[in-house]
């Protein structure tokens, strides 16, 4: 297996989204770490993910932890993939909300599945979430951008969050 | 050639009982820090539950450290469950039942920004073990409360020793 860094973006200000495109299609799976927060007030908001720009055909199911306990949510027709829930502006100003997705043959001509794992969390320990996810995309297109941001209506991203995109052999 | 990224910078394969092993003077050439352990044994003291793996940031004692854990656990009823709470003892313990001297603990421990000197570090754990249907748990997150760069890591079991056959790899991951 090798493992090449196709890009690396860290937001200079207050930013949207964080955004790959022109992804090339010449590895077998896409591997992407991140390291990023809100700026809305909330303690957290919803993080997703998108391909390609595309808004249909998302599915995945989720199971998490969180300050009140366990729980897990599933949909097949989503717009977006529910990827996490990152830290904003509720929680201590320096921390950031980390997370992985690796993306399963994002070059083929079939359905495309990811998996996940994130987490938020705050110095006092008694506000947190942290899970699995499992998601698809019912599309046969090959992934050539990816687009990470707050669901809207829940702010931006603060700057200093980044991102990674590696390319897998 | 693709340019590597994931490079390994130091490793330590353990061939007689240690207290820990520590990986001192990290380079600050990387993005992010990927630890993985295999094999964890340690000599067993007639505790054989809920051991752990504890790990210590540039030698800081202090209570800086939280931690929550979403896990599984296989004896007596499998059942999913979380817990969370500050380290009064100094470290991070992922927590893990890791005393057989047959099967060992397995797992990664992955440093966020580990030399950026604005944030507090966060630390994501997939470790656990399943030996004789007892227990596994699935992924942590810890954060250590201090915006030092990271530039040592002291990993030691909770009780006694790791033994041979314990093994510990720490890769650096580029970014640009």
């Amino acid at each position: 297996m090798t493992m090449s860094l196709i890009q690396t973006v860290t937001l200079p200000s207050t930013t949207n989204a964080i955004s790959f495109s022109t992804i090339p299609g010449t590895y077998k799976d896409l591997y992407l770490i991140f390291s990023v927060r809100g700026t809305d007030a909330a303690t957290r908001v919803p993080f997703i993910m998108t391909f390609n720009n595309n808004s249909s055909s998302y599915s995945g199911v989720r199971g998490y932890a969180f300050e009140g306990g366990l729980g897990a949510d599933s949909g097949t027709s989503y717009t977006y993939i529910p990827l996490s829930s990152i830290n904003s502006a509720g929680v201590s100003a320096n921390i950031f909300s980390p997370g992985e997705v690796y993306i399963f043959n994002y070059a083929a001509n079939t359905s495309k599945t990811a998996k996940s794992m994130y987490m938020a969390s705050n110095t006092s320990s008694s506000s947190f979430v942290l899970g699995l996810g499992h998601h698809g995309w019912a599309n046969s297109s090959a992934v050539t951008s990816i687009q990470l941001y707050p669901l809207p209506g829940n702010g931006d991203l603060v700057a200093g969050s980044t991102a990674s995109l590696y390319g897998i052999k | 050639m693709p340019t590597p990224t994931y490079d390994l910078i130091a490793s330590s394969n353990v061939t007689s009982a240690v207290n820990n092993v520590t990986f001192s003077n990290i380079p600050a050439t990387y993005d992010d820090l990927v630890l993985h352990i295999s094999s964890i044994y340690q000599t067993n003291d007639g505790t054989p539950n809920n051991a752990s793996v504890f790990m210590q940031i540039n030698g800081d004692t202090s209570s800086s450290y939280s931690f929550r854990v979403f896990r599984a656990v296989g004896s007596p009823i499998a059942s999913v469950g979380q817990s969370y709470g500050l380290s009064s003892t100094g470290e991070i313990s992922a927590a893990g039942d890791s005393i057989s001297l047959t099967y060992g603990s397995s797992g990664t421990f992955t440093i966020f920004q580990y030399k950026n000197t604005s944030n507090y570090k966060q630390v994501m754990t997939n470790f656990g073990n399943a030996p004789q249907g007892q227990g596994a748990d699935l992924i942590g997150n810890f954060v250590w409360a201090n915006t030092s760069a990271i530039t040592s890591l002291k990993f030691y079991p909770q009780r006694n020793s790791f033994v041979s056959g314990t093994q510990l790899y720490l890769y650096g991951i580029k970014g640009s």
